[in-house]
């Protein structure tokens, strides 16, 4: 645990309250490695005289360093704090962004992989993104500016997707970047999810996404209590919500050995989906994967399926197939 | 195989064909347009490989393993010519097209002309003794092209060839980067080609005879006897190419001798094919329309011509496939793209083509190349990126860039220079390396790792802390310098090629009139942005050694890299390219009224040229391998290759008409869940690409395991192939340290 727990970084993300983590963040230190980028991003001045730290070193090797103006800590603070006064839907923390896609919804995406997710999934393999403040800033204008310059591509050959962490976990944020893309360029927009947050917002929050990509880590309440550390009924909730705004959905299924293969249990996840209609556009079966582990590892946290081994390419079409026999379409 | 045998009786071998002007005068072009029925389905008219090709491959199979083994099967004494050697077969009774380099397959020429140093180190390096009458003869009789150069190379040259801020001119080896029109030995014949080389010739008998008109004169008449050479050549085979071909198994084969001659010849840096699929498209659908071919046999001599260029094969030194490393020949074919009235010049023919690679296997020659467009029809595109996703093999080069300036019928010669086929050509100048020049700039002309004095006429920067403007003020005296010395060693160059190793039968099918074009070429280019970036838009200090010489960098805060679709350092990187080529294009003489251009472009040299360049300001230590061509540097490239594609994209085509290559790398599974989806993403990512003005990009589409293990376990991967900048390479023939190279390159493996 690098700071915070799970559910604060879910309050400061979904109640508009600006000065509230500001406060934490001068408690945490300066060594936080997401904070400095933040900071990098945000106040330019800082940008171009290095971090603190190099700073620092700067001072140690040569006596009269040049370079930009020294900002003191407090002034930092302060031009933090200004940024702080700003409406949460006008700024959002990112932890990276990817131009070309093909896995994160229909035909080649530009993905924001927003920082933040109070979900803790044994199998995720993005830990790296759980922390709201693990990423860098971004406001609405440097969304739009991303997404000029491949908004003839994107037109065409896919969309855009908001994923990440959990997107809904900035939802002022993510639904103003979305609604701006959609006025702006008019292009696809997915929002790759598991709705537990639905709560949070409105109906016409939803009104830019194309698309909902549903993740649904599993359909039995207490496994997918130990499988995420949250309970499963606000995304059931969510998939209803979706299916009363006519929303289309497409549904992602991870199939993770021991915990989520189990025929009955896919079986009754299939028929849960079929219940939800034509607005099931398709169902995506991923198998698990190891490819995350070094992220746990470099994030120093205990990695519990790092042992586990991942389906072969006939379970996972055995998986899909129960699918099809609803009538459902899976890849 | 009766359709080889029975000669259908055609009286007239245009019967058939459009009655336009180009039975009267050479225009393949228009002969192609009249003729040629585009075709706008998918893949599934294709057949698979006969038993007949199946056995062939296999018998030969066993030679290139052979050769594989010992790096050179075998070489031939007798300097070559289009006509010196006897005919050679792989197995005479299966081979459908027919013709060697020598009398044997894999057995390699020498061709002494371009350089007998070439020849003998090639030849000792694989255990060969050389032949003391060729050295005789070579020393004591006759100048070789290499001999040539080294009269004339001033100092300055001599310097910057030794240090390495230029590398790789065609000094030493044949210059190659020519493309003859073979297609006109077939649709002419060789009577009606030396009927015209006659009058041009006669054209010029009153002309005065200044410098110009008699080499010209004297260039007819070796053409025209190279022209009765090819004749004989095809004789040895028992094809008689004097009268045009007058079934699609003869034009296949005229076409293919054309090659053949030129490959006999030249040992070219790269000998490319041409644009032929379409152009034999329209005999082969006459024989079929006429019930003389099916489609099985319509393959199987494709299959059967691309077995030959498979082989095709030149002597080389080490210290060549150090630069130019897995063998490599440029055999490129030009496939696909879009006529000037419209139409896709896409045909059955093309997709045959295509289907070698299927057929017998993935190989990194012929250098397939398909002249993309978003207009091409949609089969072809999905066809093209079914190929890529199963074989990496394939390039792709926007047609639609290429198009205004150099017509319909273009082809590419050896990996991204575009040049009308048989009405233009190029004089190959490798590159020049702008990173080191940039530490040129900084150490006032002073190599940073010799300590000797290159480059005259410049001060060393003395400030801790590199200033953007200062570096800029003294990089663009170092550019200058540069190009100076660049063009005059390529000035020196192609005079004493076209002297002594001059291409007669490649030149013998061109227009008598043709656009030269003087190539050159820059390496380095990321870097270099890359550090103009670090200095403006970060801090970086010079670490200098006792001498004085700053030999390392220190950085602080970051920059923007180039590869992220960030104007701010892309706008540096197209600066550089517009600055070096107005430099080029300043000069004051270019050799035969060249029109100078430049390609961003390095093949394998990148490695080389790491090698060679020291510390720079963006943070790149000494020896670490350049990216390839005007590829981001591995690993900045953050957002993935979309956004990698747009900062490559951004290079201005008008400054760099010679070519720029980005060589892209994704595992398949990064590009959707699907076969269906990876293809069609594919394609679109190909779409969105040259819509946004890229010029070139490779495609490999490999599992990083796979490399691995290949280079665990080279002979369970004997035709692997991955693309690199430009070409296609045997992966298990390159160094290690390449292979290394190409695996540290991105992998945009997003999950």
């Amino acid at each position: 645990m690098l700071f915070g727990s799970s559910f604060d970084d879910c309050l400061i993300a979904t109640k508009p309250a600006p000065l509230g983590w500001i406060a934490r963040l001068t408690t945490i230190g300066w060594n936080t490695p997401g904070i400095d980028a933040m900071k990098r991003e945000a106040i330019p001045a800082f940008r171009s005289t290095g971090t603190r730290d190099q700073k620092r070193d700067q001072n140690e090797t040569h006596s009269s360093p040049k370079g930009g103006p020294d900002l003191s800590t407090a002034e930092i603070e302060n031009e933090t704090l200004a940024h702080e006064r700003k409406d949460p839907s006008e700024y959002g923390f990112l932890h990276s962004m990817e131009s070309g896609a093909a896995v994160d919804g229909p035909g080649m995406r530009f993905v924001f992989f927003m920082s933040g997710c109070q979900f803790k999934c044994l199998y995720c393999h993005n830990p790296d993104t759980w922390k709201l403040h693990n990423g860098t800033y971004i406001d609405i204008d440097g969304v739009l500016k991303e997404i000029k310059g491949y908004a003839r591509f994107l037109k065409f050959a896919g969309g855009v997707t908001f994923s990440g962490g959990e997107p809904m976990m900035q939802a002022p944020f993510v639904g103003a970047a979305a609604r701006a893309i959609k006025d702006k360029f008019d292009l696809h927009i997915a929002l790759d999810t598991q709705g537990f947050l639905h709560g949070n917002v409105e109906d016409d929050w939803f009104d830019p996404f194309d698309l909902i990509m549903l993740d649904i880590k599993h359909i039995n309440p207490d496994t997918y209590l130990k499988l995420t550390s949250q309970p499963l009924q606000p995304t059931l909730d969510f998939a209803q919500r979706m299916v009363r705004l006519k929303k289309e959905m497409r549904i992602r299924y991870v199939l993770v050995p021991e915990w989520t293969d189990a025929k009955e249990d896919v079986e009754k996840m299939a028929d849960y989906v079929a219940s939800l209609g034509d607005l099931i556009e398709l169902v995506e079966v991923l198998p698990f994967h190891q490819l995350g582990t070094s992220k746990w590892e470099k994030l120093g946290m205990e990695y519990k399926l790092k042992d586990l081994r991942t389906p072969t390419p006939e379970e996972a079409e055995a998986a899909r197939d129960i699918f099809r026999s609803r009538g459902l379409v899976a890849t | 195989m009766n359709y080889m045998s029975d000669k259908p009786v055609v009286a007239d071998p245009w019967q058939g064909f459009s009655d336009g002007e180009w039975r009267n005068k050479i225009d393949v072009r228009a002969f192609i347009q009249e003729n040629y029925t585009p075709y706008d389905g998918d893949d599934s008219f294709l057949a698979d490989a006969t038993e007949r090709t199946k056995q062939l491959w296999e018998e030969l199979g066993v030679l290139l393993k052979k050769e594989r083994e010992a790096g050179v099967l075998d070489v031939s004494t007798i300097p070559t010519s289009i006509a010196a050697h006897d005919a050679g077969y792989i197995n005479k009774d299966l081979e459908v097209i027919v013709g060697l380099q020598t009398d044997a397959p894999l057995k390699r020429a020498i061709m002494p002309n371009g350089g007998l140093r070439m020849v003998e180190g090639g030849m000792e390096a694989f255990g060969f003794k050389p032949d003391p009458q060729v050295h005789e003869i070579w020393t004591k009789y006759r100048k070789d092209h290499n001999q040539g150069v080294f009269d004339v190379y001033s100092p300055d040259i001599l310097a910057c060839r030794k240090s390495g801020v230029i590398t790789g001119l065609p000094d030493a080896y044949g210059r190659g980067r020519i493309i003859g029109d073979y297609r006109r030995v077939a649709l002419y014949g060789i009577d009606f080609l030396k009927a015209q080389k006659l009058a041009d010739f006669n054209d010029t008998n009153d002309a005065v005879f200044d410098m110009d008109t008699l080499r010209l004169r004297e260039e007819l008449s070796e053409q025209f006897r190279a022209l009765e050479e090819l004749r004989e050549m095809g004789l040895k085979y028992g094809v008689d190419m004097s009268k045009p071909a007058t079934n699609a198994r003869e034009a296949i084969q005229f076409t293919y001798m054309g090659y053949l001659a030129a490959v006999k010849e030249q040992n070219g840096a790269a000998m490319s094919f041409g644009r032929t699929s379409t152009f034999l498209d329209v005999y082969i659908k006459r024989d079929m329309d006429a019930g003389l071919l099916t489609e099985e046999q319509a393959q199987e001599m494709i299959d059967d011509m691309v077995i030959k260029l498979r082989i095709v094969r030149f002597l080389r030194t080490p210290e060549y496939d150090e630069l130019f490393s897995g063998d490599p020949t440029w055999v490129t074919e030009s496939i696909g793209g879009i006529g000037l009235d419209g139409r896709p010049l896409v045909t059955k023919n093309s997709f045959r083509i295509l289907n070698t690679l299927f057929n017998l296997g993935p190989a990194p020659e012929p250098n397939l190349t398909v002249l993309w467009s978003s207009k091409l029809p949609r089969g072809f595109k999905d066809f093209c990126a079914k190929v890529s996703k199963e074989t990496s093999a394939i390039q792709y080069e926007n047609d639609d860039l290429m198009r205004p300036k150099w017509g319909d019928d273009y082809g590419i010669a050896c990996c991204v220079s575009a040049m009308a086929i048989g009405k233009q050509m190029q004089f190959f100048g490798a590159r020049a390396n702008l990173a080191k020049c940039m530490l040129y700039a900084i150490n006032g002309g002073v190599d940073e790792k010799s300590g000797k004095k290159i480059a005259e006429g410049l001060e060393p920067i003395t400030g801790d802390v590199l200033d953007f403007d200062e570096v800029m003020a003294k990089y663009d005296i170092a550019m200058e310098w540069l190009a100076k010395t660049y063009v005059k060693a390529l000035n020196a160059i192609h005079y004493m090629h076209d002297k002594y190793a001059y291409e007669r039968i490649e030149m013998a099918l061109h227009d008598r009139d043709i656009l030269r074009t003087m190539a050159c070429g820059i390496a380095g280019l990321s870097i270099a942005a890359d550090s103009l970036s670090a200095i403006k838009h970060a801090k970086v200090s010079v670490v200098r050694n006792e001498a004085g010489l700053a030999v390392d960098y220190k950085i602080e805060g970051d920059y923007p890299a180039f590869g992220n679709n960030d104007d701010r350092v892309d706008s540096i990187a197209c600066y550089l390219t517009e600055a070096f080529m107005k430099k080029v294009a300043g000069q004051p003489y270019f050799y035969r009224d060249a029109m100078p251009t430049q390609s961003i472009l390095t093949i394998t040299s990148n490695v080389v040229y790491g090698k060679k360049t020291g510390n720079t300001p963006d943070g790149r230590r000494a020896g670490e391998p350049f990216a390839p061509g005007a590829n981001p540097m591995n690993g900045r490239d953050k957002k993935g290759f979309v956004a990698a594609g747009a900062s490559v994209a951004k290079l201005p085509y008008d400054y760099a008409q010679d070519g720029i290559s980005w060589t892209a790398s994704a595992t398949p599974t990064s590009m959707g869940h699907t076969d269906k989806e990876q293809i069609r993403n594919l394609a679109n990512c190909l779409d969105g690409f040259c819509d946004a003005g890229g010029f070139h990009v490779n495609v490999n589409m490999l599992r990083r395991e796979t490399l691995e293990d290949a280079m665990e376990h080279p002979e369970k991967y004997p035709q692997l192939t991955v693309r690199v900048s430009g070409y296609a390479v045997n992966f298990i023939k390159l160094t290690r340290e390449q292979q290394l190279d190409v695996l540290s390159r991105t992998f945009h493996d997003h999950m």
